[in-house]
């Protein structure tokens, strides 16, 4: 039972791009994406600079295309995306078109972007016991925002909040990032892509898909669109959804490019179980 | 501690944290570029460093530490 992990925001490199360009078609592609996502993707993903990627309105189309193309040629049983990897996931599973797919998550990326005004954040909580740590994030008056298994959740809200949290038994850190992702301060952003996905056409899954949002296996398409529409102002659970992997009877995953940070926590969370990383085509032999 | 036993406790740390072998962690290498650690990564290991060293690693000066060279040093340094 092979699974296939799109990642999110934080996993951007330069040069992600680079070794898919030769894949057949590829340039094409990208060339129709470029266009509906009102950006240089390959520039994005060649010689642009990590300063560059790590806008919002760069890295989330960049991220969704990389997954596009990393995913041509791979079987997998099982499909599914952290955050706006969610996105890419859905695509390979048939929901939406990879066309449908660029656009909309460029249209997410700017809309987020709009979104931070310098007073939200997001940190890093490490240890403590779970209770105790969703509990005290919720009583500061703060998110949970990802909840990534593996020991790793992150808490996301007003900036003040986040400098004043503190949680018997864990640590907190900030995390490098515009602003609150996954949390209602992203309403607006909701607002402007579910106008961008009005009339898009949604297809249910041809391949077993698992949403981040709850860890639940994917049925209805078009409520699914609506889903991944919602999901950009609420809480990430992957936690959830490695149990649902292991639930699956996943024995290989394999995280798309670039690939790294899903990986690591698989291995962490789900000690046994094969990881592939597919960074370059030559990765997809191993599969 | 020697920089040598400094960077292999840091290497033990990164492999723990990230999945990525210890062997992988010279001093040249740079985190994110060549090691593969997000940003969510990266404050894993500096949090996970703070204890295993007995020192404070701010978020300003975390941001600074690119290379295992640059975090070796930092170490070497403040407990001095």
């Amino acid at each position: 039972m092979l699974a296939v992990l799109c990642p999110g925001q934080g996993s951007q490199r330069p040069g992600q791009l680079a070794p898919w360009l030769e894949a057949p078609g590829a340039a094409d592609l990208l060339a129709a994406w470029s266009e509906v996502a009102r950006l240089d993707l390959v520039r994005a993903g060649t010689t642009a600079s990590a300063d560059e990627i790590r806008a919002t309105e760069v890295t989330q189309p960049l991220l969704a295309a990389t997954a596009l193309l990393a995913a041509r040629g791979i079987q997998a049983d099982v499909l599914t995306g952290h955050s706006v990897g969610g996105w890419a996931a859905a695509a390979i599973a048939g929901v939406i078109s990879d066309e449908d797919c660029v656009r909309l998550v460029a249209a997410r990326g700017r809309a987020v972007a709009e979104c931070c005004d310098g007073t939200t954040g997001m940190s890093a909580v490490l240890g403590g016991a779970p209770d105790v740590v969703l509990a005290a994030i919720e009583s500061a008056g703060l998110t949970a925002a990802n909840v990534n298994g593996g020991g790793q959740v992150v808490a996301a809200g007003d900036l003040d909040r986040l400098a004043a949290l503190e949680i018997p038994g864990a640590r907190v850190r900030s995390v490098p990032v515009a602003g609150a992702f996954h949390t209602t301060a992203m309403g607006p952003a909701v607002e402007a892509l579910a106008g961008a996905a009005t009339g898009v056409a949604a297809a249910d899954p041809t391949t077993t898909l698992v949403s981040d949002a709850d860890g639940t296996v994917v049925t209805d398409g078009p409520a699914h669109l609506r889903a991944l529409v919602d999901g950009t102002a609420r809480p990430v659970r992957f936690d959830l959804v490695w149990q649902r992997l292991a639930d699956l009877g996943v024995d290989t995953i394999v995280e798309l490019a670039p690939a790294g940070v899903l990986a690591g926590l698989a291995k962490r969370v789900l000690p046994g179980v094969r990881i592939v990383k597919a960074e370059s085509p030559a990765d997809l032999a191993a599969i | 501690m020697t920089d040598e036993e400094i960077r292999t406790a840091l290497a033990e740390i990164v492999q723990e944290v990230s999945g990525v072998e210890a062997s992988r962690v010279q001093m040249d290498a740079a985190f994110a570029a060549d090691l593969d650690l997000d940003s969510l990564t990266m404050v894993e290991v500096v949090v996970a460093a703070e204890e295993r060293f007995d020192v404070r690693i701010p978020d300003d000066d975390a941001g600074d530490l690119v290379t295992v060279a640059d975090a070796v040093a930092y170490v070497q340094n403040v407990s001095a």
